[in-house]
């Protein structure tokens, strides 16, 4: 149960923080200025292309001295949840028809208020099914992070397998725990995603 | 009302538009036609400024709202590479560089220029009604929503203003028991008529129309083009891009016919369509009509 609580965590800080800072990479991406654009490609590129497993580990012996075991891994899922998160915001900004900007550009509307009232509500829908399935990924990753024995679910089975010497069942459990977990996030959105169609 | 000089567009290597001069008066009913590619929709799309002008003059209403002349500092670096054979190369390299960086000033400046531009090109456009071929009503509002918007936000009404105009509008175009309607619920002749009010909305001085039926099933063409009459009746500036010809006949003061980037004839719809002078007029109306 402890094991829940610590994958919870896990899932919640990377989840939230890792939006807000892949937003921030999706609008560097979608910028004019050249310099942000080719850090925030460089960086997605990079995190995209290396295994989850091996960025943990690199966080891990730089940081886990600064922030703690429990901060570093944090730290290592929220910047890899970033880098897929931004290209969720970007491929969905772009998805909204290039019409929708020239008509309100044609109407005289700014460029701002181009982005917050015609594009921006529009892109929510292509983002949500997308971020959705990411924070599903982001809550099944964090098992990765029992590599550190930091308490999560799969940490939590290791302890049990050691005491009970039980080999299969630990698993069953703790994968329909997991099951459970992403079960209900995913129903839960796609509520959120009906909610949100109706106003079409 | 609209005066355009040496206008010319190139996206990359091609050259859409090759310099076209034209003015268009107030009250005028200008029609464009012309083959595909010809350079109609762009030609349209840069009297707003929707496409920038790679060079030229255009004056709206008296008031020069884009202007941009072959640069005098790119030329100067390009005579000086011509002449690279005559110099010694430490002299050669000296002077480039002088010419490209006076050239880099002029860029930047131009471009401190064209921010400057964007607020005014705002208030521009706000005079300038245009309307999509493929509509562009914005989904995620409901009817009344889409025609509302724009005005309020541009601070040009409140919201019961705004609305009180709409309600107008759409008695007008024939969608009042849409009024809370999605765009999704209507059909394209709808969805099209939905976009002329929007664009009328904004009480513009000219409305432009790119191919606004080209999209549509033949049997909704009627409904939207007598809703453009309508707007040419209210004594609007109108120029629109359209495969219409009999429509175009009908309401034009002035056709215009572009092929390769140029307009190559114009005139009243009889000249042009009942004897038109320029082998590729001839060509294209054989083919069409």
């Amino acid at each position: 149960m402890e094991g829940m609580g610590v994958t919870l965590l896990l899932s919640l800080i990377t989840v939230v923080f890792g939006t807000i800072l892949g937003t921030v990479f999706a609008l560097m991406r979608l910028s004019k200025s050249k310099i942000l654009n080719i850090i925030s490609e460089t960086y997605t590129e990079i995190v995209r292309g290396i295994p989850l497993l091996l960025q943990l580990w690199v966080i891990y012996l730089l940081f886990s001295s600064a922030l703690g075991k429990v901060g570093a891994v944090c730290l290592a899922l929220l910047l890899n949840s970033a880098a897929y998160v931004a290209e969720i915001i970007r491929s969905g900004i772009q998805a909204v028809d290039k019409g929708q900007v020239e008509a309100s550009r044609s109407l005289g509307i700014n460029a701002n208020k181009t982005m917050t009232k015609i594009v921006l509500p529009q892109a929510v829908k292509n983002i949500l099914p997308a971020l959705g399935n990411e924070f599903v990924t982001v809550i099944k990753e964090t098992s990765l992070s029992s590599v550190f024995y930091i308490g999560d679910l799969m940490t939590a089975k290791t302890i049990i397998t050691t005491q009970t010497y039980l080999a299969i069942e630990p698993y069953i459990i703790i994968g329909i725990i997991y099951f459970i977990l992403t079960y209900t996030l995913s129903k839960f959105i796609g509520k959120f995603e009906k909610r949100l169609k109706l106003s079409d | 009302m609209i005066k355009v000089k040496n206008l010319q567009k190139k996206f990359g290597s091609l050259e859409v538009l090759k310099g076209i001069d034209e003015e268009i008066a107030k009250g005028e009913v200008v029609s464009v036609i012309g083959p595909s590619g010809s350079g109609k929709s762009t030609f349209l799309r840069c009297l707003n400024l929707i496409e920038i002008p790679t060079k030229g003059t255009i004056e709206f209403d008296g008031e020069i709202i884009y202007k941009k002349e072959s640069s005098r500092y790119k030329k100067a670096v390009e005579a000086i590479k011509a002449k690279k054979k005559e110099m010694n190369s430490q002299e050669y390299k000296a002077k480039y560089k002088a010419a490209v960086l006076e050239y880099k000033k002029h860029q930047n400046l131009e471009k401190a220029r064209l921010k400057k531009l964007d607020k005014a090109i705002n208030i521009h456009r706000q005079k300038m009604g245009m309307v999509f071929q493929h509509f562009n009503v914005f989904p995620h509002l409901n009817v009344l929503e889409n025609i509302t918007l724009a005005p309020v936000l541009t601070n040009k009404m409140n919201k019961e203003e705004a609305e009180i105009v709409a309600k107008e509008l759409l008695e007008k175009v024939g969608l009042k028991d849409k009024i809370y309607d999605y765009p999704k619920k209507l059909s394209g002749g709808q969805k099209q008529r939905l976009a002329i009010a929007r664009a009328l909305a904004m009480n513009p001085k000219v409305m432009l129309f790119d191919e606004p039926t080209s999209a549509l099933d033949p049997e909704m063409v009627k409904e939207v083009l007598d809703i453009i009459k309508q707007v040419v009746k209210m004594g609007m500036t109108v120029v629109i891009v359209t495969h219409e010809m009999g429509f175009a006949k009908e309401i034009s003061d002035r056709v215009f016919f572009m092929d390769d980037g140029k307009i190559v004839e114009k005139g009243t719809p009889k000249e042009v369509f009942e004897n038109p002078q320029h082998p590729r007029t001839k060509e294209f109306l054989s083919k069409v009509l």
